[in-house]
């Protein structure tokens, strides 16, 4: 069976604008995620997972290598689709949110599905059920600049959501986040994790991490270790990331 | 050194927020230069000896009062703007180590380059485009003695302390705003206060009576001279109600759009409203301010063309003759007859005929098909409306006018309206009632106006007994004479060449002067010079005082549309992130836009096709009856200030796509 999400050997080469020096941010990454998995990406600053996302959520190109989802090539797409694309199968949660504060919460939420044309009665319909899960039914009527961080973030997952995306792509989303927020809104992922959504997860955080199902390393552009969660606790995952760490970042290498 | 220091930042300051001060710049420079010219032309020593010139210098002095008041108004709104777009920037200094005193003291310096570029600038302009602005002045003007234009010592003098002064104010304005902004707001820039506005029903509603009442004034006001105060009534109340309504009632209808779920939530809604509801309440004041100015421009530049190019009909509106002669006493026609036509004769002009008659004119109020004599002390602004002058002609004076056979019984009367009518078979003047024999639709002396200054009745009755009678009457109903005038008119037209008729007036009237009597003369082309510097003076102030108000128009519109353009920037830049595409971007900038700089202009057009009958009979006042003339020109003033503004939205529009992409 073929898996979700499909990264083959994607290279990104930028060229500096001045002196026309190449710079290779990817150097050949390949990885798959299965229907239902949490995957957590980590990585040092400048170790290309923010390129990575942006080519796997369609925003970039690679320079060689292909990304498939669900089988179709994100290349090959046409610029005319691709906004179109994009609404209709990813879900994207910010480290700043990227609420508009023109609009409450509710609306935030809504917007991709008037974007893509959907019935009022029905865009309530699917709100409900997902409001209750986040636990931000009584805010909904708020606007962004009345609510605090994590209540933002949890109705910027709600936006991500609801349109039943193929995947949730999630950039840093504790980033901004106290200790306690960042723990509900991790808690919240392992909840909708659990109700078969996908979610890819960029982070530098460890505890962020902890929660996911599998964690990839990045490290100067390739894929270095992944650890799959298997029995273990979120504690016991915590471990084993910082222990993974700390090898990258003294420059061992990793012996099972 | 530390002076210098200063300095140098103020200057690096400008530079660096070159694409707001530079507006501002050429805002304060054009401000300086109408200011100066106005004065400086009203204070040329060459109008001294031009007829008419007096109200040439009180219509230009009055002009720079204006240009001032606006300056004011102006540069401290759009300091207002530029000092908010900076805050980031003024925040930063404070966190970098400099004190509120040193802020303003980099403050004076930019505010004091500023004053001094606009200052020197107006000037400089003023010494290039003077004579241009002052030759066309002249043309206009009709007058053809060519004097030099020199800038005027003491007009620079009040110029360069009124607006130093006025710097200096604004510089206080931003002391003050500095000493009330915390560091960590400022740093916060132009991001406070981003709540959604409340809808005030009660600002909606005023918003409402005050434009309905106003436009009900101008459609519904009848006499030009009511129209004269109720005129700035109406003004004040547009005034108000466009505030109101742009700041109320857009949102109370962008809510009203919101709470249809139907409506509210399709792709192409659902960004427009919400963003313009919330950036009504921000451009509230902005757009009421375009919107006004636009409309003053309008009124300003139809009028005052309608009232150049109507001089000739309304010159012939107010001197019916070329020449009219008026004495109290009788006028002794056959003198006046061969003297005026030897005259004529001597200056190569023709006399087709004469009239002569003797009038009486009692001043009354219609109401129904009662005309009831009214002395001045009585009336009120409420009578303007239903005032008339009532000129009373026996049948032998009518007749000896239209070569006619009149027969009329003593209670009998043959009416002529130049406006209005008096409906039913009778007419009473006081107690007295009189049998309505005919209407007349033309009498030689007289004809029939659309609007005119004074509503005004011709009473044919049958003799000199009758008239008396009236005469009576009046003083029996008010107890006084003061409102009757009885006098003799003599008055002819003349052919021939302008130049021959003016040296024919002029020999004419020392004819005229009878020692001993009161015996006058009013002749037309005598006047025409005082009309023509009166109106051509107004159209000159009328355009110059377009074109500063259309600046400001300008520069207001450029404004919203930059720092509009940084704040949509973000929000355009996670519309994208959450899948729209740029072309989606595109469409909703545009239509937001679109909405949001033409309701001002659709505003003003309202406004201006609501004022129209007002403006129509204030022009009356003037002499100008022709209503069609005003249409014209009121037509193509709207039309070239639409394609102006037009012009100016997709200039300005092009800098705010290149911020938001």
């Amino acid at each position: 069976m073929m898996s979700l999400l499909e990264v083959k050997s994607v290279k990104k080469v930028y060229t500096t604008r001045l002196g026309g020096q190449q710079c290779q941010a990817l150097s050949g990454v390949s990885f798959s995620v299965e229907e239902g998995e949490y995957v957590a990406i980590m990585g040092e600053s400048g170790s290309g997972k923010t390129t990575l996302l942006n080519i796997i959520a369609s925003l970039d190109k690679p320079t060689s290598g292909e990304v498939l989802l669900d089988g179709q090539n994100l290349a090959k797409i046409k610029d005319k689709q691709i906004s179109a694309f994009r609404r209709d199968n990813l879900g994207f949660v910010f480290q700043d949110f990227n609420l508009l504060d023109t609009f409450s919460l509710r609306d935030n939420i809504f917007l991709p599905l008037v974007l893509a044309g959907k019935k009022y009665e029905e865009m309530e319909a699917r709100l409900k059920p997902i409001a209750k899960e986040l636990g931000i039914g009584d805010l909904l009527d708020k606007y962004p600049y009345e609510v605090s961080g994590g209540q933002k973030q949890r109705a910027a997952v709600a936006r991500a959501i609801i349109t039943n995306p193929k995947l949730v792509l999630a950039d840093e989303p504790t980033g901004a986040l106290d200790s306690k927020a960042a723990m509900r809104l991790l808690e919240t992922f392992n909840k909708i994790n659990e109700s078969g959504q996908t979610i890819l997860m960029v982070t530098h955080s460890t505890k962020a991490a902890s929660h996911a199902g599998r964690v990839l390393f990045i490290k100067d552009g390739e894929v270095f270790h992944q650890i799959y969660r298997g029995r273990k606790t979120n504690d016991e995952m915590y471990q084993k990331i910082a222990e993974t760490l700390t090898v990258i970042t003294t420059g061992g290498d990793i012996h099972e | 050194m530390s002076r210098f220091f200063y300095f140098k930042m103020a200057l690096t300051n400008l530079k660096k927020n070159k694409n707001t001060y530079i507006p501002y710049i050429i805002a304060g420079i054009s401000t300086v230069f109408t200011f100066l010219m106005l004065l400086s032309i009203s204070a040329n020593k060459g109008f001294e000896d031009i007829r008419g010139a007096s109200t040439l210098k009180v219509i230009l002095n009055f002009g720079a009062i204006v240009v001032g008041v606006f300056a004011v108004s102006f540069l401290f709104y759009a300091n207002g703007f530029l000092f908010k777009k900076r805050k980031k920037e003024l925040g930063l200094y404070s966190i970098l180590g400099l004190e509120r005193k040193h802020v303003a003291r980099v403050l004076f310096h930019e505010t004091m380059l500023t004053a001094l570029m606009s200052i020197v600038g107006g000037m400089l302009l003023a010494v290039v485009f003077g004579k241009l602005s002052f030759l066309l002045l002249l043309n206009i003007m009709n007058i053809s003695s060519i004097f030099p234009f020199t800038l005027d010592m003491g007009s620079v003098r009040i110029t360069v302390v009124f607006f130093a002064a006025l710097y200096f104010a604004v510089f206080m304005d931003n002391v003050v705003r500095l000493r009330f902004t915390k560091v960590i707001n400022m740093l916060h820039g132009e991001q406070e206060g981003e709540k959604e506005p409340k809808t005030s029903v009660l600002k909606a509603i005023l918003g409402v009576i005050c434009l309905g009442s106003a436009y009900y004034i101008a459609v519904t006001v009848k006499s030009p001279l009511s129209a004269i105060y109720l005129f700035f009534i109406a003004v004040l109340l547009v005034i108000f109600g466009t505030f109101f309504l742009f700041s109320a009632g857009s949102i109370a209808i962008l809510k009203l759009l919101k709470k249809n779920k139907k409506f509210y939530y399709k792709s192409k809604n659902f960004i427009s409203i919400s963003g313009m509801i919330y950036r009504m309440k921000q451009n509230a004041k902005g757009l009421a301010n375009i919107c006004i100015l636009s409309t003053m421009v309008i009124v300003m530049i139809s009028g005052t063309t309608a009232l150049y190019f109507g001089q000739e009909s309304t010159l012939r509106y107010r001197y019916p003759f070329d020449i009219i002669v008026y004495n109290s006493e009788d006028i002794d026609a056959e003198m006046l007859d061969t003297k005026a036509a030897s005259l004529a004769a001597e200056y190569n002009l023709t006399i087709d005929r004469t009239y002569d008659y003797r009038i009486i004119q009692i001043l009354a109020t219609v109401s129904g098909n009662s005309v009831i004599p009214r002395s001045y002390g009585s009336m009120d602004v409420n009578d303007f409306e239903s005032l008339y002058d009532v000129d009373v002609l026996t049948a032998e004076e009518y007749d000896k006018m239209e070569g006619t056979q009149t027969t009329l019984s003593e209670n009998e009367v043959i009416l002529f309206l130049i406006n209005g009518d008096i409906s039913g078979d009778t007419v009473q003047f006081g107690d007295m009632t009189f049998q309505v024999k005919e209407k007349l639709d033309e009498m030689a002396i007289a004809q029939k106006q659309n609007i005119s200054l004074e509503s005004c009745i011709y009473m044919i009755v049958k003799d000199q007994a009758v008239a008396d009678q009236m005469k009576i009457e009046t003083i029996k109903q008010l107890g006084t004479d003061d409102s009757i005038i009885e006098r003799s008119k003599y008055c002819f037209n003349l052919n021939g060449e302008v130049e021959d008729k003016i040296a024919f007036a002029n020999a004419f009237n020392s004819i005229v002067r009878v020692d001993g009597t009161d015996q006058r003369m009013e002749s037309l082309d005598l006047n025409r010079d005082e009309w023509f510097s009166t109106f051509g003076g107004l159209l000159f102030l009328g355009v110059f005082l377009g074109l500063i108000f259309m600046m400001a128009t300008v520069m207001i519109i450029y404004f919203k549309q930059i720092s509009e353009g940084y704040q949509d920037r973000g929000r355009f830049i996670i519309m994208q992130k959450v899948g729209m595409s740029r072309k989606e971007v595109r469409a909703t900038i545009q239509k937001q836009i679109l909405m949001v700089f033409f309701l001002p202009l659709l505003t003003a057009f309202i406004h201006m096709a609501f004022a129209f009958p007002i403006i129509c009979r204030l022009l009356v006042v003037f002499g100008l009856v022709n209503t069609t003339l005003t249409l014209i020109c009121t037509l193509s003033t709207v039309l070239a200030f639409a394609i102006i503004y037009i012009l100016v939205y997709s200039l300005t529009a092009r800098a705010y796509y290149k911020l938001v992409s």
